[in-house]
């Protein structure tokens, strides 16, 4: 049985940056071992800048961000062990082959494949056997994108950070990502998504949210969505001016 | 259609962080060495005004070449002073030679930075023209545009040219008129069309840069391949080429060195010297006495002579083959062609150190006649008249200037070629 | 971790196109340079001993005291180094007639060269995109989202892309070194050997400069293009202005009297200037002499003169105490006016030599030019080799003249009448220029300082580079 820990904790985090906006305002979130949490918002909302704080790519104005615990500031090395990334575009060294990439980042996880660990890993993507030792130049962004997840699957951590990793993959592509994601979820790990996707995010999400103009101004569990249409919750959000988040349901 | 195309290449250029790098690098590079030149010539000028031969002296000298502010080339060795006396030519030069520093690095003057620098910055205008257009999508909408290849082509070309070359132009002009206010700089009319000559030959060479940049943009993939290409050519054309190539030249002809030279002269008028004073015969009369010098003087002149014709005649065969060889890079037959134009060039020197041989031979039969005869001699002052534009350009600069513009022609062709058959995609 | 990240790293430029330029125009560059100037060093060989040759023949019959300095005049033959490094011992002469002025116009390529220009060039090329461009690429984001610190990750890219830039060096150098052992004529000894690790060790380090000048570029910019630009800049700035400019500048800041002006002067000091003193002296001397010798006060003609010294013994006293005094005081005079020479000199001298530091403390703000006064003093090629081939000289012209003196007073013994200045005598045992290179311990201690220098500017970037890295916007 998977325990209930939470694996991702933001704390009040907010981001002020150098021009004066401010692209996060005060986000409280939890993320427990075993869920998928999908944060919905219109582009420039602040999922990006949530994701990139726990990263350690920027450093919050106020607040602070845990990984498993610890204090993604204070420790960005230890907390970066308990975490994989996939970004919305994933790039990778173009003058390496689809293994090379793999095998580098899975050694930067502290972990050394076999040829046939990564050969099963990147089967497990679905990418096409042919691709394995082609130089990754040539590759489609969905053939990046399964690459992409192939190394935060061979981390092995105990969170998968994805910054809409399925925004402009076609519908197929876009389903098998899915499917990896449910299991990877089975397994016990904490996904952290985000997306424009509404439909897709209800399907599979255990928790959403729902960002607008840097803040988090709704927050509904898989339960009670049952009850809600979540598309029009969003249309409404979208459409109406924030109002100071009172409406938001803050976890 | 022309016209809206240049203006856009022009201000997309002078918005560029690339303008701002190549601007303050031309206007900087193009005054510091016009100033360091212009008191360099000043310095030499002010030996020369200290050694001038007066009447009666017999020094061959030469003021130096206003020219050198802007192509130094040799005109240090020309204008070094040459002192004739009856068994030698002593030579003096000035205040640079005992600072070994000047010898370890190349002279900054405007010929070198135009050379180095404003090649490169030709080829940072023109290394991404096709291909980071294409790189970010513009080309694709540019061409869906009732607009010709060949138009957009040129006015990449034209508009790239010009920003290019106005830094440079404004500076240069600016730093002409000043030097206008020295009376050493009036130029005749010839100077006049010389000057024109070398800002001609400084267009074309940037021009030549810039298309041979253009043309690699068109062939490579993208802008880091086609920067990385033309850095690489860019050190063989200017440095290695003609480097390596004198180099080879040394290899195929054989020169002896100029301490051989001066070793042998020394051994040669030491030995008629002791001859001459062991042959001395106090009965023969001063008649006798003054005949028996005068051979060995002449034995002591005609060996030098001999020696000397053979020097030149290697030396010379030795440039002609490394002039060849270094014409392999258009970079050699600029340098050639603008040397040659201000007179610095290493012909104008072989002349002047003929003329020098010359002056010297007349002062000696003078001095014979003198001490034979008991005539008094007068001897005219030494006088160097340096090549006319005319001389100059038969004597090869004719090809060096269809050299370069045969290089930036097939370079333009190429490219339009190139892009014509350009996959927009 | 630190490995898995070199190895990256080396891994990424080696199958780069950059890589493939480099390597590619090494092998040729490197190994022709070798080849060329190894047979010019070879021919330079053979025409000095041919030039040795021809002395020997001429001092067997023509060799005569009076002008034999003229003859002897010590040089010396090509260098081993020579082989590979050029430094300022080419014949750019400036005191004769004929001169060579084909360097002039296009400076000869030498190792020194390829590092100066190529290789600073190839570091920049390799580096100026390494972070921007794995931010514009959008790897640098993958990269940081595990576990490696941002100090790791500058510090893997520094030794990666060293270690990528010293294969094409090395194994170009290795080309050039086989020919160089199997051409046995050069000779080559350990001590060349030893010198020539410590310029590659130096070229790692200048190569290193312009690498991380390019890291610390590519942090500071956002896209490669623009990091690329700023990176020429510099590089022109370091690679052609610097150098260039220093010895003008100095020479604007600490003028010297131009060699002209002082021939002239000294022309002037030695001859008019010392008659007139001389005269003087004379004049001063007689005066004092007829007060002695009243005798003296007579005018006489020479031929009167002569008969009274041969009949008169007190005259001939006086005469002779007269010209012995007039000769002292023109010793006197000689002497004046040659200390003023020398003070004048002196002070030339040391002008220049003001002028020369100068011009190498001001080139020093290139790593260029410390380069390559480490390997021009390592190889001995440089400036303090031109100062000991001017020593030894000095050394050999004061041993040269007392042979001179010694020879010239046995031989007035034999016969004192005879002119023996302009006599051919036998000169085998005169004492010989050799030319003999710095030891290798003084070669180092010279080279010490820039190659010292040449470490902290590579300190100063590196830091520069690390800490801009650790403020760097991944976005």
């Amino acid at each position: 049985m998977i325990s209930q820990e939470i694996v991702l904790e933001a704390k009040d985090l907010s981001k002020r940056y150098e021009d004066g906006q401010l692209a996060l305002d005060h986000i409280h979130l939890t993320l427990r071992r075993g869920q998928i949490y999908s944060l919905l918002g219109a582009n420039g909302a602040g999922k990006t800048t949530t994701i990139n704080l726990f990263l350690d790519f920027l450093k919050p104005t106020t607040g602070q961000a845990f990984v498993c615990g610890i204090d993604v500031e204070k420790e960005p090395l230890e907390a970066k062990k308990h975490l994989a990334f996939v970004s919305e575009n994933v790039m990778l060294y173009g003058n390496f082959t689809a293994r090379q990439n793999l095998e580098f980042f899975a050694k930067l996880g502290g972990r050394s494949l076999t040829k046939e660990e990564v050969y099963s890993l990147l089967r497990r993507v679905s990418l096409q056997e042919k691709a394995f030792e082609q130089r990754v130049k040539s590759f489609s962004k969905g053939m990046r994108q399964k690459v992409g997840l192939a190394i935060a699957i061979a981390k092995d951590s105990d969170v998968i950070l994805l910054d809409e990793p399925t925004s402009g993959l076609d519908p197929k592509a876009a389903e098998e990502f899915q499917v990896i994601l449910k299991e990877l979820r089975a397994e016990g790990k904490g996904i952290l998504m985000s997306t424009h996707d509404i439909f897709r995010a209800q399907e599979v999400a255990d928790k959403v949210g729902i960002m607008k103009e840097g803040r988090l101004v709704l927050e509904r569990s898989r339960e009670e969505l049952y009850e809600e249409d979540l598309v029009k919750i969003y249309l409404d959000y979208m459409g109406s001016p924030c109002s100071m988040g009172e409406r938001g349901g803050r976890a | 259609m022309i016209a809206p195309l240049v203006k856009k290449e022009i201000l997309s250029n002078l918005l560029s962080y690339k303008f701002i790098v190549v601007f303050l690098m031309t206007i900087l590079l193009t005054a510091l060495s016009m100033g360091i030149m212009y008191r360099d010539f000043d310095a030499r000028y002010a030996d020369y005004m200290l050694i001038r031969p007066g009447a009666g002296d017999l020094i061959a000298l030469t003021p130096p070449n206003p020219f050198s502010v802007l192509a130094r080339g040799l005109d240090e060795s020309i204008g070094r002073s040459y002192e004739i006396n009856i068994h030698d030519i002593v030579v003096r030069s000035g205040q640079k030679s005992n600072n070994l520093i000047f010898r370890f690095f190349p002279t900054p003057d405007l010929l070198y930075t135009v050379q180095v620098v404003l090649s490169l910055a030709a080829l940072l205008f023109g290394f991404d023209q096709v291909c980071r257009e294409r790189e970010q999508g513009t080309l694709k909408l540019l061409l869906s545009h009732s607009v010709s290849r060949g138009e957009l082509l040129l006015s990449k070309w034209v508009g790239n040219f010009l920003t290019l070359v106005l830094p440079f132009l404004t500076v240069f002009l600016l730093a002409l008129l000043l030097l206008q206010l020295d009376p050493r700089f009036s130029l005749s009319w010839e100077g006049w069309l010389r000057l024109g000559l070398m800002l001609f030959l400084f267009l074309l060479y940037v021009a030549l840069f810039l298309s041979l940049g253009i043309l690699v943009s068109t062939l490579a993939k993208r802008a880091a391949t086609s920067l990385v290409i033309l850095l690489f050519l860019w050190a063989a054309l200017v440095f290695l080429l003609p480097n390596l190539t004198t180099l080879a030249a040394r290899q195929m002809v054989e020169v002896p060195s100029v301490r051989g030279l001066s070793e042998k002269r020394q051994q040669i008028w030491t030995r008629e010297i002791l001859l001459g004073i062991r042959e001395f015969d106090p009965k023969a009369g001063q008649q006798g006495v003054a005949s028996s010098w005068r051979r060995h003087f002449d034995v002591v002149n005609h060996e030098q002579d001999a020696m000397e014709e053979e020097y030149r005649h290697r030396f010379g065969r030795l440039v002609s083959v490394a002039k060849s060889l270094n014409r392999l890079s258009p970079v050699a037959s600029f340098v050639y062609g603008v040397n040659a134009v201000a007179g610095t060039g290493i012909e104008e020197e072989s002349r002047y150190k003929e003329e020098v041989l010359r002056y010297k031979n007349r002062v000696y039969k003078g001095l014979m006649d003198k001490s034979m005869l008991g005539k008094e001699a007068s001897f005219s002052a030494f006088h160097y008249r340096y090549r006319s534009l005319g001389e100059t350009f038969r004597e090869g600069l004719w090809f060096d200037l269809f050299w370069l513009a045969l290089f930036t022609f097939l370079f333009v062709v190429a490219s339009a070629v190139a892009f014509l058959r350009y996959d927009v995609r | 971790m630190m490995k898995t990240l070199i190895k990256k790293e080396i891994l990424n430029h080696l199958l780069s196109f950059r890589f493939l330029v480099t390597l590619v125009l090494l092998l040729i560059v490197v190994p022709a340079t070798v080849v060329v100037l190894s047979n010019d060093t070879l021919r330079g060989r053979e025409e000095y001993s041919r030039r040795q040759g021809e002395i020997e023949r001429y001092m067997e019959k023509y060799a005569h005291f009076n002008r034999v300095h003229n003859i002897v005049a010590p040089s010396s033959a090509p260098l081993p180094f020579h082989a590979l490094i050029r430094g300022i011992s080419a014949e750019i002469n400036q005191e004769e007639f004929d001169n060579d002025p084909l360097p002039q116009v296009f400076p000869l390529t030498d190792f020194t060269w390829i590092i100066n220009v190529l290789m600073s060039l190839a570091a920049l090329i390799f580096s100026y995109d390494s972070l921007c461009g794995e931010r514009e690429e959008g790897t640098l984001k993958l990269l940081l989202s595990h576990s490696v610190s941002r100090a790791s990750v500058v510090f893997s890219k520094l030794v990666g892309g060293l270690i990528a830039l010293a294969v094409p060096l090395t194994a170009s150098l290795l080309l050039g070194a086989l020919w160089i052992a199997l051409t046995a004529k050069l000779g080559w000894t350990i001590r060349e050997w030893l010198a020539l690790g410590v310029i590659l060790v130096a070229s790692l380090l200048y190569i290193l400069f312009f690498y991380t000048l390019g890291l610390f570029l590519s942090c500071r910019h956002e896209s490669s293009s623009s990091s690329i630009l700023t990176a020429l800049f510099v590089w022109v700035f370091f690679i052609l202005v610097v150098p260039a400019l220093s010895p003008y500048v100095a020479s604007f800041l600490s003028p010297t009297p131009s060699r002209i002006k002082l021939d002239r002067e000294l022309f002037r000091i030695y001859d008019t200037e010392r008659d007139e003193l001389g005269v003087k002296l004379t004049k001063e001397v007689r005066k004092k002499m007829q007060e002695q010798y009243p005798i003296l006060l007579q005018r006489l003609s020479p031929e009167e003169e002569k008969r009274r010294i041969a009949s008169d013994p007190e005259y001939s006293q006086a005469y002779k105490r007269l010209t012995e005094e007039t000769a002292k005081a023109w010793a006197e005079a000689n002497r004046i006016q040659g200390a003023k020479a020398e003070k004048l000199e002196k002070e030339q001298e040391r002008k220049e030599k003001a002028q020369t530091k100068l011009s190498v403390a001001l080139s020093l703000f290139s790593p260029l030019s410390a380069f390559t006064y480490v390997a021009t003093e390592l190889s001995s090629t440089g400036i303090n080799n031109d100062d000991r081939f001017v020593f030894l000289r000095e050394k050999w012209h004061e041993e040269f003249e007392a042979y001179r003196d010694k020879r010239m007073a046995l031989l007035r013994a034999q016969d004192p009448q005879k002119d023996w200045w302009n006599t051919p005598v036998k000169m085998d045992d005169r004492p010989r220029f050799v030319f003999r290179e710095l030891s290798l311990r003084e070669r180092v201690k010279n080279a010490a300082l820039p190659l010292f220098l040449l470490f902290l500017l590579d300190l100063v970037v590196m830091v520069a580079a690390v800490r801009s890295f650790l403020g760097y916007d991944v976005r």
